[in-house]
């Protein structure tokens, strides 16, 4: 049943939290948060999912369905699927914007551990 | 109907699997190839759950995009700048 | 086998981590409570939404689509993928303001030389030392290796162009820019199939996919492309005054769409086309015209992004505190000598770097 799609997402994102809490490389933290953002994906789909639905496209239909009949039969639901396409196109974006980050502070601090970095000067 | 969920655990385990490879690995190059199977097997999953357009979305993501950022930040650093030109770039570029 | 001191060695991150059994206890306590919230969601044999109902039967009589999802993604949640879109615009300018070198301004700005005065009136005793002159002699280097000014400390030729004329056996890294014979001609063969296979999946609007798939597809055609042949195959393609104008090209467009939607149809986004036949390219109404936008943004946006950051040079900044004396010992010629190391200068660690 799905609970174990929902289960297994929020077992990603423990890992991920996990990481991001624990780690020390700078790279690794931001992999950890492009895990917590897969596992929101795993989830909205999952959402998504109706038993024994077909993709919500009506271009051409299961057999035996026309086309207004599958707008109103078993489907999967567009709109969550929707906002699980929004979320990654933003994961892509901030990914690129924190690797940037990540690459000016190791050029200027010249290491990528947290903990040098952490000490904060001003 | 038990085909689809027996895909569908199939496909849970192999994003579990990668998450914790992810997570384990030392190897930076190691644990950002462990995020790209993580993006691909979602691919897979999100097919099997009926979505299509978010199953192009993500292989396209997961595929083509992250690795790409992950392996040049790894790539610039590297703090010695004694190797020069593997890039091949040349001045004409950014004038 | 002795171990190559030069080779390049794996990034590896260090394998201790910070106080993990606060981290296990902390994410536990958090895994708890979400396990819990899962299990009372709603489970698949919950009925469907009212709001995806309705998306599903407007589809074809009103936008006359037969793909729901960008009949939601493009016409009636345009707003949100517009403003979607309009984040990863921000992003790609973040990325490549964060990675741009500090250029020196010779107009009336002149933002360098006024944040080198600014520099050096607040930090006086912060001179460049030694290692960080080496640093920036090498960087010069790799500028101007391959416009081939030689001196006599370099190698004399420049990168071969692609790999087949490096001799065998050169030590790592490869300093060919294009690659293998082979790859090249795959490469190139390869690059025209998977930039259609791109163009259908925004083209065909009345089937599963969309804009930012098929720009990412186009992106990662031009990523192909520039890793077999090297940057001067794309350098024509990728260059700031050729990408951005089209970038923003396609944001104004989105804008357009949706404007002309507003002014027309009274709301952001609306359908101001006339219904094309169900299942042809043009079918969908305004669906088609966004998609195309967010295809020309998103294919030049993600490459941006992705060669500026390929291109961040290195900015070195002088060592706050004064250099690490104790390495360098006593070659020390110029630079801050050894007095103000042992003077306290606010809460500076001794001995940057790693």
């Amino acid at each position: 049943m799905i609970v174990a799609n929902y289960l297994v997402a929020g077992a990603v994102l423990c890992l991920g939290l996990f990481t991001v809490l624990t780690q020390r490389n700078l790279i690794k933290i931001v992999l950890g948060l492009s895990l917590m953002e897969s596992s929101t994906y795993l989830l909205l789909v999952s959402l998504a999912y109706r038993h024994g639905s077909t993709a919500p496209v009506l271009l051409s239909p299961p057999k035996g369905e026309g086309q207004t009949a599958l707008a109103h039969g078993n489907v999967a639901d567009p709109v969550l699927q929707n906002f699980c396409l929004t979320a990654i196109v933003i994961g892509v974006a901030i990914t690129a914007v924190f690797l940037t980050v990540v690459v000016r502070l190791a050029q200027h601090y010249r290491s990528i551990d947290a903990d040098d970095i952490r000490d904060l000067r001003g | 109907m038990t085909s689809f969920w027996v895909l569908d655990y199939i496909c849970l385990a192999a994003v579990v699997a990668a998450a914790v490879v992810v997570v384990l690995m030392r190897n930076l190059n190691g644990a950002v190839m462990a995020l790209s199977a993580t993006g691909t097997v979602l691919t897979v999953l999100f097919v099997v759950l009926g979505a299509p357009d978010v199953a192009h979305s993500e292989v396209v993501v997961g595929a083509i995009a992250l690795p790409v950022l992950y392996l040049i930040a790894i790539g610039k650093i590297r703090t010695d700048v004694t190797d020069h030109g593997e890039l091949g770039e040349s001045e004409e570029a950014d004038d | 086998m002795t171990d190559a001191a030069d080779a390049p060695v794996e990034p590896v991150a260090s394998a201790d981590r910070h106080r993990p059994l606060i981290g296990v206890v902390i994410v536990g306590a958090f895994a708890a409570v979400l396990a819990i919230g899962l299990c009372a969601l709603p489970r698949e044999r919950a009925e469907l939404p009212a709001i995806a109902r309705e998306a599903m039967t407007i589809a074809l009589p009103q936008w006359g689509t037969t793909e729901p999802v960008n009949e939601i993604v493009y016409g009636s949640r345009g707003f949100d993928t517009f403003g979607e879109t309009f984040l990863l615009l921000a992003a790609v300018v973040s990325v490549m303001t964060l990675g741009r070198q500090r250029e020196t301004r010779n107009e009336y700005v002149g933002e360098a030389s006024a944040g080198l005065a600014e520099q050096q009136r607040d930090d006086p005793h912060s001179r460049t030392d030694s290692e960080e002159g080496e640093a920036r002699q090498a960087e010069e280097r790799e500028q101007d290796d391959s416009s081939t000014t030689d001196q006599e400390s370099r190698e004399p030729e420049a990168a071969p162009d692609d790999a087949d004329d490096d001799p065998l056996g050169q030590p790592a890294p490869e300093r060919a820019a294009g690659m293998t014979v082979i790859v090249r001609v795959a490469a190139r063969t390869a690059a025209v199939p998977l930039s259609v296979a791109a163009i259908y999946l925004a083209a065909w609007g009345y089937s599963p996919g969309g804009g930012f798939p098929a720009g990412a597809a186009l992106a990662g055609v031009i990523l192909l492309l520039y890793t077999a042949l090297g940057h001067r195959a794309v350098g024509k393609v990728v260059r700031p005054t050729v990408l951005e104008p089209l970038e923003l090209f396609g944001a104004a467009a989105i804008i357009a769409v949706g404007v002309i939607g507003l002014l027309r149809r009274g709301s952001l986004f609306a359908n101001w086309v006339r219904l094309a036949e169900p299942e042809t390219i043009r079918s969908g109404g305004t669906l088609q015209l966004f998609s195309a936008g967010e295809l020309i943004e998103v294919g030049t946006g993600l490459t941006i992004a992705i060669f500026a950051l390929l291109g961040t040079e290195h900015d070195w900044t002088p060592d706050e505190s004064g250099g690490d004396q104790s390495s360098d010992g006593s070659d020390r010629s110029d630079g801050s000598d050894g007095s103000d190391a042992s003077q306290p200068s606010g809460g500076h660690r001794q001995g940057g770097g790693s």
